[in-house]
């Protein structure tokens, strides 16, 4: 399986939405990414980033609540993996499967499991039940058999279950696929009710054209607007020079890059907290206790920024909170968390030989 | 509290200086909170440096005695927090806070990890090295950013974990060093000992066939839970330690109410435990952690009466049951959990709170007398409790809350004359009184 996991690097996708995060991976004969429609939904443009793809906005091209799938237009990777899909129903309970993601705050990670139910039913259709552990922000991954064929998409998981995963099998993806690609990859909306696909455009407009049902047609789908504290934490960003549509990770979670640091801005509600944590490099194998000296020291001779240690990594922190939010204060303060982590970023590896982040 | 001011008022020339229970700042004066909406508005206004000086008034406590101003000009002050002195200092752009905590003779791997790692979760502070090797917590902010919210969480932050840590972190790793804790007052040697001796006494009587009579043990789990509960709620607001064996309690307390309420077998377990633990402690260890402390901030959080009185309604539920089949002790383990529950995890409101407190001068009479507290509510052949002792004490109580509980009756009414009876009809007294 481990060369699997590597094969796989290029094509999963991390996807971003100012509402959430998950993961999809890239079809190179469809030129489509595929992911979750509940990752998507109420957007028609998203972020997706990854291994083999820079961070970009992309257009989402089929929303599909039924099977809760989604289409996004993909870039070109000529040299990307094409995988296979499989199709047929003939897996058995005890194969063994890998689901590969990004579980929010990482990048690219796979879990080893088996097929524990072949024909798990809910609303009407049978999904793939199996042990390998699924995080949040692995929804629309792919589900993988030991011949590095994609039995499926990750969809959900049972809250609280020990590490029960389910997943679309893979012919209903194909059912899906095969029906977009008839309407000549126009934007397209499947109908819950039903379940016919609604192209663009639409001459019914909210209405499904088969059965009067109400629906929202992808050009339908209002921009997103932030506001209170979120807008002005978005603000700070943009004078700051970010795009902040690229940073947007969720409704409270946005990732920005200074040099080699990547750091995580979060807003906490209940506290009123935000934190910003730059993720500057890892331990190395020796000389730890050297680094954690000069850590705590310069926890002394910092202002306002706090050095820690999070499983590996270094991590390079500021907290502000709303009830001080001052936007020309944050922005200084933010920005000197970036130049820091970027700086400390050099010194730690160079000097401490600490070890540069792959994500 | 009002009682209290009136106790050291009228008896302080009998009883001793010791005090009782967890610190609490919930409920400042008229005075500290037009303090506190001063400082807000100073700082709204960009009046940076007039706004903490507000703040200080309303981070007093009510001794006056934990704040110490250094300097007007430029402005310093320490604060106390129980064995720490947090240090605090302007400058014209930033607001610093900075605690000594242990001076480290060998920077061990493990408690540095320790120390770095625990940075992530700290919302405010941060554990730091100066330049000597000494182990500090700190806490800075720009003045412009140092809005009263930020320096009180802040500085609660700091105080808080800082005199939390050194103990554990002494207690841990032997290559560090205490520092800066000359302003704790230490016990006499007469205190002390009965507070060791009260500590033994209370946990040798945790044996089940003492509490339960002839109730089978297996059957009365619930009964054993009340009453190992009750002693350990009971050591932490009457001997008040303030170092490992504090923190055991604290563990107990939270590993058995991370158990579901029906897995009682398991909840036992973490009782047992605990109590192998609290007794492991040697006399040396138990004196290290008991003397008197100044604070600044409380880590129990204020709550309405109506908590309160709920708390004890659905706990008094179960004692119908053991009174009518005259299981006095555990009758009287009940009311002592239900007390010690609330002096262990609410900041009370005053009347309830000092009700209480007399609760265990009543309850626990012979160990206040022992410390020197003049109580007497047991009758002169010492069989019988003076129920009209104890209603004096409670009206005095109600009397001295009066004007800021206008609504509190001016009568107590207990009746009966047995000590089960006696805190049972206490504690439905506090139920009761309408603190509105």
């Amino acid at each position: 399986m481990r060369g699997l996991i590597e094969q796989y690097r290029d094509i999963v996708i991390q996807i971003a939405t100012p509402f959430s995060v998950g993961t999809g991976f890239y079809l190179k004969d469809y030129g489509l990414i595929v992911t979750n429609e509940h990752v998507v939904r109420n957007n028609k443009e998203v972020v997706i980033d990854g291994l083999g793809v820079k961070r970009l906005k992309r257009k989402v091209k089929y929303l599909d609540p039924k099977y809760d799938l989604a289409f996004i237009q993909a870039p070109d990777q000529p040299n990307a993996l094409n995988v296979p899909l499989h199709v047929k129903d003939d897996y058995q309970q005890g194969d063994p499967v890998l689901a590969v993601g990004h579980p929010f705050g990482l990048k690219y990670t796979a879990t080893q499991g088996i097929i524990s139910n072949t024909v798990h039913q809910q609303n009407e259709l049978f999904y793939i039940q199996h042990d390998a552990a699924l995080n949040p922000g692995n929804s629309g991954g792919p589900l993988i058999n030991d011949r590095g064929e994609v039995l499926g998409v990750n969809t959900f998981i049972i809250q609280n279950g020990q590490s029960i995963g389910f997943s679309l099998p893979a012919r209903y993806l194909s059912e899906a696929l095969n029906e977009f690609i008839a309407g000549k990859k126009e934007l397209g909306v499947r109908c819950l009710s039903c379940a016919n696909i609604v192209f663009e455009p639409n001459q019914e407009k909210k209405y499904c054209p088969f059965c009067g049902a109400r629906i929202q047609m992808i050009s339908q789908i209002e921009d997103y607007t932030p506001s209170g504290i979120r807008l002005e934490i978005e603000h700070c960003l943009e004078l700051l020079g970010y795009d902040v549509s690229l940073t947007r990770r969720g409704p409270y979670n946005w990732e920005v890059e200074r040099g080699s640091a990547r750091i995580l801005l979060s807003y906490h509600e209940e506290s009123g907290m935000i934190a910003g944590d730059a993720f500057v490099c890892s331990l190395p194998k020796e000389g730890i206790r050297e680094i954690y000296i000069y850590l705590l020291q310069q926890n002394y001779l910092l202002e306002g920024l706090s050095f820690s240690i999070l499983h590996r990594d270094i991590v390079l922190s500021l907290q502000v909170f709303d009830h001080s939010f001052k936007p020309e204060n944050a922005q200084q303060i933010f920005n000197n968390l970036f130049d820091k982590a970027n700086e400390y970023d050099d010194v730690l590896i160079q000097t401490y030989g600490a070890v540069a982040r792959v994500d | 509290m009002a009682f209290w001011n009136r106790l050291t008022a009228t008896d302080a020339k009998n009883n001793p200086a010791i005090s009782f229970g967890r610190y609490s700042d919930a409920y400042k004066s008229a005075e500290q909170l037009a303090a506190w909406d001063n400082s807000l508005r100073l700082f709204e206004e960009g009046q940076y440096l007039s706004s903490v000086k507000t703040l200080i008034t309303y981070l007093n406590n009510k001794a006056g005695n934990n704040i110490l101003l250094l300097s007007d000009n430029p402005l310093k002050f320490s604060l106390y927090q129980g064995s720490k002195q947090v240090e605090c200092n302007l400058t014209a752009t930033l607001f610093r806070a900075e605690c000594k905590i242990a001076h480290c003779k060998d920077l061990n791997v493990g408690f540095l990890r320790k120390a770095v790692e625990y940075n992530y979760d700290l919302n405010y502070a941060r554990f730091a090295l100066d330049s000597e090797n000494n182990l500090c917590m700190v806490f800075d902010s720009l003045l412009s950013e140092a809005s009263p919210y930020k320096l009180y969480y802040g500085l609660k932050e700091i105080s808080i974990q800082s005199d939390k840590e050194d103990d554990l972190l002494l207690h841990e790793f032997e290559h560090l060093e205490a520092m800066r804790n000359q302003h704790i007052t230490s016990l006499i040697e007469d205190t002390v000992q009965v507070k060791l001796e009260f500590i033994k006494y209370k946990l040798n009587a945790l044996h089940a066939s003492d509490i339960l009579g002839n109730l089978n043990p297996k059957r009365y789990q619930g009964a054993l839970t009340y009453a190992f509960l009750s002693v350990f709620y009971g050591l932490d607001y009457l001997v008040k330690p303030e170092g490992p064996f504090m923190d055991v309690l604290g563990k107990i307390h939270q590993q058995y109410f991370s158990i579901a309420p029906e897995r009682l077998e398991d909840k036992m377990v973490v009782l047992e435990e605990g109590l192998r633990d609290l007794e492991a402690f040697n006399d040396q260890q138990l004196k290290q952690e008991l003397y008197e402390v100044i604070s600044t901030f409380g880590i129990t959080s204020p709550v309405n009466h109506s908590v309160v009185a709920q708390f004890i309604e659905s706990e008094m539920k179960t004692f119908a049951w053991y009174e009518e089949n005259k299981h006095d002790k555990v009758c009287i383990a009940i009311c002592n959990y239900i007390a010690g529950y609330c002096m262990y995890n609410f900041a009370l409101p005053g009347p309830d709170h000092d009700l209480m407190h007399l609760y265990f001068e009543i309850a626990e009479q012979d160990y206040f007398q022992k410390l020197g507290f003049s109580v007497q509510f047991r009758s002169k052949d010492g069989l019988k409790y003076s129920k009209s002792r104890i209603n004096e004490r409670m009206e005095e109580i109600l009397s001295a809350h009066r004007k800021n509980f206008p609504n509190l009756p001016t009568t107590a009414n207990i009746e009966s004359e047995d000590l089960a009876g006696i805190l049972k009809s206490i504690l439905l007294f506090i139920k009761s009184l309408p603190l509105t």
